[in-house]
């Protein structure tokens, strides 16, 4: 299963040298390509002790010629041989059997899944590259349990949202931690330039969001992805980790002295999924059109187009969308070289990937050169020395609320209605209602929001493998990166974000952040029923990550967006150091094979707790039972362990500097005034109340499991309960004004999370030509926000401030959707507007004095099903990705139901609504309204823009064929694998009305499930063709 | 024993790495924001905020919810074109007022009341009146709106703050205010306000004369307030206005507002037809048409058909607002001043109390002067015949019509302020009708308190609906 092994795989105890009858055995260790492999275990049977081979795979053994040697290798199939056969080449094949399989834990160490302790899942680098995902977060969509993944836009460069088992912060992080190859690497979302100080939150409601930095990384240079999920697991990475690890292993060169090259390259065409709309009815009010030329109207509630003539003509109809957005086109190439010497490895990757999304000026552009090379030095020490660089560019186009978005009028605008030219003869936009929206095709042309990041990622390792027992690695690792990101809007865009004087904003990320790792492991066979592994480590972690921008305001040049050619330019600079240092230990004892127990045990410190605080412990203990190790005979069952563990982290969720109340500048006090004003320059008293004496939110999760396997591994099943509270959560939590500020940070809140995870796969057919490979996930997970603060019953995560959004609320789910809602009676009758017949209203509903909770943006249930069909050189692939439930607080519908244009509004008789009349909340309505009346009211209750956003997505359908080593021997190659595939064919999303239910105005921060004129998913046809030489 | 030797740099690594912790993690200091900083820069931006978003309304943008906009909803001066349910039919919910609470208290009183202790103990005593002024001027535009309000016991980060009661807190401004004006003899000190003073450019004797015109208006106040003489009121009043302002120059407004980006009139702000959109209410308009006021054309804009044409209030939203005025360039211009406390209100307040002192003939006077004093801040000649024969119609004061006539034309002296509302609920005028689509029964007389103070702080007062009425507001 695994090839690659490496010097810091366990080794084994000293062997017994004193057997004075012995004679020395050697031989030489590989595996099926002739790799040697180091380390291999190498013992007599019956006798306790053994030796291992050398780096090159050699060994040597003392013996007596009649034994039976036993040699083994994690990875591969043991093998018995009688020690005088033993010539000097032992050939190892790799094992099929999923026991041994073995997967990277937390700081890089492999060890077999057999004797974890907790639930972890590993998905394959060619899963993520054949998933055909900018976003390598994406390529994981339906294929983990305990997992939930969103995808927030399909604007390219589109920011991912992943959450292991649920929210454990209310404010602060949620997602996990991120390391490649052992060394933590940045997720964040930079997200939408704050050019105007309205904070992020809300220049993501009104700008949209950007990247997660965890979009940079290659999934061509990704040999693995181990979801590390609950607390166990991720223990020994310490506060980082409490939310659980993404665990990223990158390729290493092949074992061959030849060098091998690799070469693929793919062709993707994308075709948006349309918003759903009416193509019956014009621009207009009660039936009478409106021409939006002469005469201006938001609304389409004009006549029916089939029957509307002007000047004894048809009016002509144009499908906003069709025009509006473009084929997108991707192409994904890759070229590779790896090989190796006697004492080396290497592996080179370059790949280059371009997305030129369905909107027109959009695209993601991704360059990634990957090196790694692995060296003997020495007898005893190895070294790996890797470095990635990655140049992404990222150009967008606004989303969200602000009107610098072209969607407010490509979804929005009549059909009656040409939106060409877009600039009419006097310079003005062409448009179809009053100054208050932008032509689409003119947003395109004078505005937009790139971002260039360059990173890179080196990391140096060194083993010293000092005695066979004893293992010293020291690792240090960097990410390094500057993002620069510019936001330009002209003075010609209409009530956009510099409030129609045109702006520039250039925004530049610094990050660094240094990561150096020591460690120690040993391995001892105290009995030989009994062996223990021990490891204990330090870590120093720095983090600098420093935002610069500079805003020009007051434009002078058209369509120019140089700063030093604004009228006023202010500026602010936001640093932030983060330090922290932890100690670790862990150790694992196995006995027959069938008991395991595992503890851990972290003592971290924190540069942002208080300074009396900032050091605390956590640890978990586990335990894991091989039952199957008990049974005799030929049960169906080949392999059963049931695993319990129980951990209690620490976590120091919390901004640098929070400890303090500094003046802060003034900026954003006072609606568009900026400082320095004139010269003159301002302070406010921050109203964020800092707290001297924050300590670390504590975490503590139970997690039991079962997996069983059979039929010879023909079928497996692992399913995991867990249940996980936080408390003490580091939360600034909304005060009274009166207290003089807003925000107070508290260590205060606590969630819950309980849920269980499952995951079957299996091969139901298995004959020389033909397979059928399945694996499917499940999984439920029920969250509970138990306290937020004293006094505090709710905190908002998202959406209009103090409006309508995600809100976390005490004893409800975190992330339920808080809003305006009907007014309704005892009964819960709607209740009908009755007081006034002339009033806009009469005949409508009427909107509850109170807000309250009208949604709840959690699933109810995620699931995913991946089928594998394998006949001779063709393997059909599909994805089915099912999300059940997940409220949506859907603003397309706010904004469009008033002006008509969904194919909601599209029938247009009148009608008298369900409910009771205010007057008499005992005589059932009997007012009839017009549609128009309807659609017009009713958009203002969030309650009714509440909708499921449960989907079924067939995500990937894939069919490839490569040909057959016979049909190659003469050519130049060494593999040939043609593939066809599908995206997104198919989105069943029965309660959503817009193009796709996963999506985010808030991009992959915590408030989820508010979305508002987010860019249509794509549905994607692509060729691929991948080429070994 | 050999294998001990390998465990050394373990744990020489930890030691050296425990010895040099505590120094490692020091990073915590705030490399961003100041701890401390002068006088100078909290006033300016102190004063921006105030006039920008509570004197003029203009808030951060996603949420328009503001006092000096909804009083002008109240008092039908503007409406906005949306369909109802709007503020303009009284719907303002506990939510609606956070940010204004936020803007008052934190942006506001927070750092006046930080501002005037730094002046005292630096001695910079400018400073300290400025900041008591400024604090008297929030606390009375908060008191006026919610009642009892948090003030002795709030704004020092205590959690749970106990609300004053509204009595108490007229009294706590009017002897703020007479401590500013003695704190106004003392030596200046080092530091004194210059271009940081957005409102009067650090001229000290028109800040003491502000104080004197707070004085007024607050005495006037109570002229129904339970247990309070209106004649004794209007005495006080009378003598604290003979200290105020004494001409347009001298009134309270912020003239900074250049028009240039990040610099522009809060009023033109607040009537981008992205917020919104706000444009004039019939009302107000109609009023203005059928008394043929000359001022009409400065005040408010022609709608898209070429007449001044209002928005009735609960009616369907227009598909094209630019069929409503809006008000123009005087008041809402992108580099217009923005008027915080004017000099006309302080003849209007001597009209009204020389009125309830010595009748209708004795106020005549200071009313002219009151519609005469705005005539000519807006630029119209006071001699001239429109002017003269518009002062003409609105004479003579008489015992039955004096106070009607005084607040219609403070009203419009007072175009956009908050004083209107306050007026309208002390005396009934400008008489207004309830709003069609309306969704509260009656004209609201005071606002909710904000939905972080529900729930964050606890408060016996918050149960108030906003048809209630607040302490001097006694029926």
């Amino acid at each position: 299963m695994r090839k690659t092994l490496k010097l810091t795989v366990i080794l084994l105890l000293s062997s017994l040298w004193a057997l004075a009858q012995n004679r020395e055995i050697t031989g030489k260790i590989t595996d099926s390509t002739g790799a040697p492999i180091s380390g291999a275990s190498v013992k007599i049977k019956g006798i306790k002790g053994g030796t291992s081979a050398s780096a090159d795979g050699f060994f040597k053994i003392s013996a007596n010629p009649g034994a039976i040697l036993v040699i083994s290798a994690v990875g591969f199939q043991t093998q018995e041989l009688p020690a005088s056969s033993t010539g000097n080449f032992i050939q190892l094949h790799t094992s099929s059997s999923t026991m041994s399989e073995v997967v990277v834990t937390s700081l890089g160490i492999r060890r077999e899944k057999r004797n974890l302790t907790y639930s972890s899942q590993e998905i394959k680098g060619e899963s993520l590259v054949q998933a055909k995902q900018e976003n390598v977060i994406n390529g994981l969509s339906g294929k983990v349990s305990g997992v939930q993944i969103t995808n927030t836009t399909g604007m390219p460069g589109s920011s991912s949202r992943i959450v292991i088992r649920g929210a454990t912060s209310l404010t602060g992080e949620n997602q996990p931690l991120f390391v490649v190859d052992g060394v933590p690497i940045d997720n964040q979302e930079a997200g939408s330039i704050d050019a105007m100080n309205v904070g992020t939150a809300n220049a993501a409601l009104n700008q949209g969001s950007s990247s997660n930095r965890g979009i940079d990384l290659d999934p061509n240079i990704i040999e693995s992805v181990t979801v590390l999920k609950g607390a166990a697991a991720t223990a020994l990475y310490g506060a980082a980790a409490a939310r659980g690890a993404i665990i990223i292993t990158t390729k290493t060169g092949a074992r061959a002295s030849k060098p091998q090259i690799s070469v693929s390259s793919s062709y993707s065409s994308g075709t948006p999924i349309y918003y759903d709309v009416q193509k019956k009815w014009a621009q207009g009010n009660d039936f009478k059109y409106i021409d939006g030329v002469t005469h201006k109207s938001r609304q389409s509630f004009g006549p029916d187009v089939d029957t509307l003539m002007v000047g004894g003509q048809h009016v002509k109809t144009y499908d906003q969308q069709k025009m509006f957005f473009r084929t997108a086109h991707v192409t994904d190439n890759n070229i590779s070289v790896s090989g190796a010497t006697d004492k080396s490895k290497y592996l080179m990757s370059y790949s280059y990937l371009r997305n030129d999304g369905i909107t027109p000026h959009t695209d993601f552009i991704r360059h990634s050169v990957f090196g790694k090379f692995n060296s003997q030095l020495g007898s005893k020490v190895t070294s790996t020395f890797q470095f990635n660089y990655i140049n992404t560019v990222n150009n967008r186009i606004n989303e969200g609320n602000g009107l610098a978005n072209p969607l407010w009028t490509v979804f929005a605008a009549p059909i009656t209605w040409n939106p060409h030219p877009d600039t009419l003869p006097d310079g003005t936009q062409n448009l179809y209602r009053s100054l208050a929206r932008n032509n689409p095709y003119f947003v395109l042309d004078y505005s937009g929001f790139v971002s260039t990041v360059n990173r890179i990622l080196p990391t140096a390792t060194f083993t010293y493998n000092a005695l066979p027992w004893l293992t010293f690695t020291e690792r240090i690792g960097a990410d390094i990166y500057a993002d620069e990101a510019t936001y330009h809007e002209s003075n010609r865009i209409i009530n956009g974000t510099f409030n129609n004087s045109g702006g520039v904003s250039n925004r530049t990320q610094n990050y660094r952040q240094f990561n150096n790792d020591f460690m120690v492991q040993m391995h001892k066979d105290l009995t030989s029923d009994l062996n223990a592994d021990i490891l204990v480590g330090t870590n120093l972690l720095a983090r600098y990550d420093r935002f610069t921008t500079q805003t020009g305001i007051g434009q002078n040049v058209d369509n120019f967006y140089n700063i030093a050619s604004f009228s006023s330019i202010n500026g602010s600079d936001i640093l932030s150091r983060y330090r922290k240092v932890g100690f670790y230990a862990q150790a694992n004892f196995e006995y027959k094979k069938m008991l395991n127990l595992a503890l851990t045990g972290r003592y971290d410190g924190s540069s942002v707790l208080n300074t009396s605080k900032n050091y605390y412990p956590y640890g978990s203990i586990a335990g894991g039972f091989i039952f199957t190790e008990l049974m005799k005979g030929n049960s169906p069952l080949s392999f059963g362990k049931v695993r319990v563990s129980y951990s209690a982290v620490g976590n120091d969720n919390l901004a640098p500097y929070s400890l303090s109340t500094p003046f802060i500048s003034a900026n954003g006090t006072a609606n568009n005034i900026t400082y320095p004003y004139n010269g003159q320059t301002a302070y406010l008293i921050s109203n964020g109340l800092g707290n001297p004496n924050l300590k670390n939110e504590s975490l503590t999760e139970f997690e039991t499991g079962l997996e069983l396997k059979f039929l010879h591994n023909r079928l497996s099943f692992e399913g995991s309960y867990f249940y996980r509270k936080t408390k003490d959560l580091l939360t600034p939590v909304p005060v009274g004004p009166s207290s003089g500020y807003f925000t107070y940070t508290l260590n205060a809140g606590s969630m819950q999370d309980k849920g269980f995870e499952l995951l079957v796969s299996g091969t139901p057919i298995k004959t020389t030509d033909f397979s059928w490979d399945v694996l499917a996930t499940f999984t439920r997970i029920r969250n509970k926000v138990l306290e937020l603060a004293p006094n505090v019953n709710l905190i908002q995560t998202g959406g209009f401030g103090g409006g309508g959004g995600s809100y976390a609320f005490k004893n409800q789910p975190y992330g339920v959707i808080y809003g305006s809602k009907y007014a309704r009676d005892s009964k819960g009758n709607i209740i009908i507007d009755d007081s006034d017949p002339t009033g806009s209203t009469y005949g409508t509903p009427l909107v509850a004095n109170e807000f309250g909770i009208i949604g709840n943006t959690n699933p109810d249930f995620l699931a995913g099903l991946t089928n594998t069909f394998t006949y001779k050189q063709f393997t059909l692939g599909f994805l089915f990705d099912w999300r059940q439930g997940g409220d949506i607080y859907n603003l397309d519908d706010h904004y469009n139901w008033f002006y008509g244009t969904p194919k909601a509004t599209e029938k247009r008789t009148p009608t008298t609504l369900k409910g009771v009349l205010a007057s008499d909340n005992s005589k059932p309505n009997n007012i009839q309204i017009s549609a128009e009346q309807y659609w017009s009211n009713v958009s203002n209750i969030d309650e009714a823009v509440i909708e499921k956003g449960t989907f079924v997505k067939l995500r990937n359908v894939n069919l490839s064929y490569a040909l057959s080593p016979e049909s190659l021997r003469k050519g130049p190659f060494r593999s040939v694998v043609i593939t066809l595939q599908g995206t997104n064919l198919f989105i069943y999303k029965p309660h959503y009305s817009s193009p796709d239910p996963e999506a985010s105005i808030s991009g992959s921060g915590n408030g989820q499930g508010v979305t508002n004129f987010m860019t249509p998913t794509t549905r994607n046809f692509i060729i691929g063709l991948k080429l070994g030489l | 024993m050999k294998k001990y030797i390998y465990s050394i740099p373990l744990l020489i690594a930890i030691l050296a790495g425990g010895g040099s912790c505590k120094k490692y993690l020091d990073v915590n200091h705030d490399p961003n924001n100041p701890t401390n900083v002068q006088e100078s820069l909290i006033l300016f931006p102190a004063e921006m905020g105030l006039t920008t978003a509570i004197a003029a309304g203009s808030l951060t943008s996603g949420n328009f919810t503001t006092i000096a906009v909804t009083d002008a909803y109240w008092t039908q001066q503007l409406a906005i074109n949306q369909s109802p349910p709007q503020t303009d039919v009284y719907q303002l919910r506990p939510a609606d007022v956070d940010q204004v609470f936020l803007t008052a208290y934190s942006t506001g009183l927070q750092n006046l009341l930080i501002l005037d202790r730094k002046a005292i103990a630096n001695k910079n005593y400018s400073y300290s009146v400025v900041a008591k002024v400024l604090t008297a001027y929030t606390l009375g535009i908060m008191t006026d709106h919610w009642g009892d309000i948090p003030w002795s016991k709030g704004m020092d980060g205590k959690l749970v703050v106990p609300y004053d009661k509204q009595e108490d807190v007229y009294k706590a401004m009017q002897a703020m205010l007479d401590t500013a004006i003695q704190e106004s003899s003392l030596a200046p000190g080092e530091h004194t306000p210059g271009t940081d003073d957005a409102i009067f450019g650090g001229d000290m004797s028109k800040w003491v004369k502000f104080a004197y015109a707070l004085k007024a208006r607050y005495y006037i106040h109570l002229t129904k307030a339970p247990g309070y003489d209106p004649v004794a009121q209007s005495n006080l009043a009378l003598a604290a206005a003979a200290n105020a302002f004494a001409s347009n120059n001298d009134e309270a407004k912020n003239t900074v507002y250049t028009g240039a980006p990040g610099q522009e009139n809060p009023w033109y702000e607040n009537i981008l037809p992205s917020n919104g959109p706000v444009v004039m209410a019939s009302t107000f308009v109609n009023s203005l048409k059928a008394m043929n006021d000359p001022r009409t054309s400065i005040l408010i804009t022609k709608g898209s058909d070429g007449t001044d044409s209002g928005r009735v209030i609960g009616t369907a939203a227009a598909t094209d607002n630019t069929i409503y005025s809006v008000p123009n360039n005087f008041y809402a211009g992108s580099n217009a001043t923005a008027f915080i406390f004017n000099y006309s209100e302080i003849l209007f307040i001597q009209a009204e109390a020389a009125f309830r002192t010595s009748g209708a003939a004795a106020a005549q006077p200071y009313f002219v002067s009151g519609i005469n004093s705005h005539m000519a801040k807006l630029g119209l000649d006071t001699t001239s015949a429109a002017v003269m024969a518009y002062v003409a119609s609105r004479l003579p004061l008489t015992a039955g019509n004096a106070i009607q006539r005084i607040m219609e034309e403070k009203s419009v002296a007072n175009f956009l302020n908050m004083e209107n509302w306050n007026d309208w609920r002390r005396t009934g005028f400008p008489a207004l009708t309830i709003v069609q689509s309306h969704y509260v029964g009656t004209i609201p007389r005071r606002y909710p308190y904000p939905l972080q103070e529900i729930t964050a702080n606890p408060q016996p007062q918050q149960s108030a609906a906003i048809t209630d009425r607040v302490w001097w507001d006694a029926q």
